[in-house]
């Protein structure tokens, strides 16, 4: 710094000596700065290609589980899977919308065709993923529709996990009588149907169970049944939990036609109806059927009993009550990004 | 002096430049990042609040069919135009679940567009416009909902009885059954029916169920009339393509074009049988002049000398499987 002390030509050189050397740090940096920009670019670039194909993944995931695909019914075929785009959600077949539970049909259609279906529709085409729907309940099998081998080149691996109610439709329930404290108070059932044998004499009478009492007593529904599902399905009876411990508790199963006092026990495994449901509808093509079940009342024995529909020759082990209803399951997706 | 601050700071300024525009690029990266991550939590929230409305408007129209019903039930006042009350009442029972995204700063507007009868006279058809918003993520649905008036854990009741009853002493609730006292004669009678008189004391059954005796023909198998007693016993509803549909029942009408519901108004036991009577239907009994006619005494069940008996014109009978006349 030399300014003030005179008046001296050599002042501008030491300036620009001192420009010079600012321009040779201002060059270094804006070197290294650029490598390092482009450096972190590159990175950043990758990052944000892995973060929006997650991105769009786990988009498409939650709208397979939401959706029930297009069209709705592309689980029975009609239409080459090619011009298919999947969606897993089920139908609600008494009200046309879809409600919030996964048809098992769907899931054993998408395992089927598994690639055609996700590659360029749910997935980008070339990524390996695994899907597996596993019950909550694990006397229930797990479901594996799709189990690819992860590479070792798999630089991230996204994971979805989701609990979903998934209906295994192996049955489809005809009636039910719950007896188990509903969890929520307000959902007891304040109407019981008259029951048929209010007619007869008083020894034959089903005096309602109250409920909230802890008074032995009757609980009686009507279903209807048709000629054509005693031909084509296995009918059983069953209950939840398959041991009761209620040492009292019967059932009958009679019409307004036929009424009978003839009471059968529970037993451990499920009881096949279709020769006494046979009997009942004669020679007509269908008839509502009443179930009748006596129970101690008792809250630490109560039990629920299920009549459902099975597809002919189902084996014994998948005669189930959770095949009745939907069934909290874990919806786990894997993909190598 | 002043030269010198001056070449200093410009080259300062060189200096500090790339440092600048590096830090200027990585903000924007990283902003770009955490937006595209709230878009996805945005995405499966709206989801969500379509899912939440979804199970939440079906109850919500049975509860306002049910405050309507009961409203009717003690005002004896029907609905002008029902589709329409029951729109805006059902909107302001949507509008106070939709107000409480509020305040996870989600917009969500639900419109109830319509409501009619459907062709399954056990439910309404409800038509509504759902749009979610939050920041620039917005997304729009049409729900149609085929909504069903059958709720075994909280039943709605048939107006319809106290409307037609009102000017004639009216009808009163006793448990699940209404029962017509004296009112129902003189309905009858002021319509210049004959033999109105088996309808004293008359009852019929307060809650919507549906009848599960179908094929309908099977009520008069066995000849010993057990089906028939025990569809009265419970008062259960039929289809019909005579009887007023649930709404209309609401606007007081006993018959509409809509595919109808009709049930049995049964006279009380008596010691001795009557012949003929006005038909036991209530779309036929709560008729104007020209729409009541007579029915034939069908026995279905007797307990020591009291007969318990209602009355039903050859229409009927074949409906149900009855024998004829
Ligand atoms: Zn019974
Ligand atoms: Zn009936
Ligand atoms: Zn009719
Ligand atoms: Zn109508």
């Amino acid at each position: 710094m030399s300014g003030n002390d005179g008046p001296d030509k050599e002042g501008g050189q030491v300036l620009s000596m001192d420009l010079l050397l600012a321009m040779v740090v201002f060059t270094v940096l804006l070197g290294v700065s650029a490598n390092a920009m482009d450096m972190v670019s590159s990175k950043m670039d990758e990052a944000s290609y892995i973060h929006s194909l997650e991105r769009i993944v786990t988009e498409n995931i939650n709208i397979l589980l939401n959706t029930p695909g297009s069209p709705e019914n592309w689980e029975e075929g009609h239409l080459p899977m090619s011009m298919v785009k999947p969606g897993l959600a089920q139908i609600d077949p008494a009200t046309g919308t879809v409600n919030q539970t996964l048809s098992m049909k769907k899931i054993l259609k998408l395992a089927e065709n598994y690639n055609e279906l996700m590659d360029g529709k749910v997935l980008p085409f070339g990524l390996k993923s695994t899907m597996i729907v596993s019950p909550r309940d694990s006397s229930l099998n797990t479901i594996t529709i799709s189990d690819q081998e992860h590479g070792e080149t798999a630089s991230d691996i996204l994971i979805i996990n989701r609990i979903v109610m998934c209906d295994y439709m192996m049955g489809n329930k005809l009636t039910s009588i719950i007896s188990h404290p509903a969890s929520d108070a307000s959902a007891t059932e304040l109407t019981q149907p008259i029951c048929p044998h209010c007619n007869l004499t008083l020894n034959f009478q089903h005096p309602w169970q109250e409920p909230g009492y802890n008074k032995p007593g009757w609980k009686c529904k009507p279903f209807t049944i048709t000629q054509n599902d005693i031909k084509t399905t296995d009918i059983y009876l069953m209950t939840d939990p398959p041991q009761i411990l209620d040492k009292s508790a019967c059932w009958i199963l009679d019409s307004t036609q036929n009424l009978t006092d003839l009471r059968f026990m529970f037993t451990t495994s499920p009881q096949h109806l279709n020769d006494k449901l046979s009997q009942l509808l004669g020679g007509k093509e269908s008839a509502t059927i009443w179930l009748h079940v006596f129970s101690s009342g008792n809250s630490d024995e109560a039990f629920d009993v299920y009549i459902g529909r099975f597809s002919k020759n189902t084996p014994v082990e998948n005669i189930k009550t959770q095949y009745l209803t939907p069934q909290p399951c874990n919806f786990v997706f894997k993909v190598c990004i | 002096m002043d030269n010198d601050g001056y070449v200093m700071t410009g080259t300062s300024f060189l200096l500090i430049l790339p440092v600048l525009i590096l830090f200027i690029v990585l903000v924007e990266l990283n902003y770009e990042d955490t937006e595209s991550e709230v878009q996805i939590m945005e995405s499966e929230k709206i989801l969500q609040v379509f899912q939440d409305l979804e199970f939440n408007i079906p109850r919500l129209t049975r509860q306002v069919l049910k405050e309507e019903a009961y409203f009717v039930i003690s005002s004896k006042k029907p609905f002008i135009d029902v589709r329409k009350i029951t729109r805006d009442n059902l909107q302001f029972k949507v509008d106070q679940i939709t107000q409480n995204y509020d305040k996870c700063g989600l917009q969500v507007n639900c419109t109830v567009l319509s409501i009619k009868e459907s062709d399954d006279p056990f439910e309404v058809e409800l038509t509504s416009l759902v749009v979610v918003q939050k920041d620039n993520v917005s997304h729009q649905e049409i729900l149609q909902q085929k909504i069903s008036i059958i709720d075994p854990y909280d039943p709605l009741p048939d107006p319809l009885p106290f409307v037609k009853c009102n000017e004639y002493g009216g009808a009163s609730i006793n448990g699940s059954r209404i029962y017509y006292a004296h009112s129902l004669v003189l309905y009858l009678e002021q319509r210049g029916e004959k033999n109105g008189m088996v309808y004293e004391n008359a009852s019929s059954p307060l809650f919507i169920n549906q009848c599960p005796y179908d094929p309908f023909v099977c009520h008069g198998d066995p000849v010993t009339m057990e089906t028939l007693k025990n569809c009265l016993d419970n008062g259960f509803y039929h289809e019909s393509n005579d009887g007023a549909c649930y709404l209309c029942r609401l606007e007081g009408k006993n018959t509409c074009p809509h595919q109808g519901l009709e049930v049995f108004i049964l006279p009380p036991p008596t010691n001795n049988q009557s012949d003929t009577a006005p038909c036991s239907v209530d779309h036929v009994l709560f008729g104007e002049g020209g729409e009541i006619y007579p029915g034939v005494s069908i026995q279905y069940h007797q307990e020591e000398n009291l007969i318990f008996q209602l009355f039903l014109d050859d229409s009927h009978r074949k409906k149900y499987g009855l024998p004829l006349i």
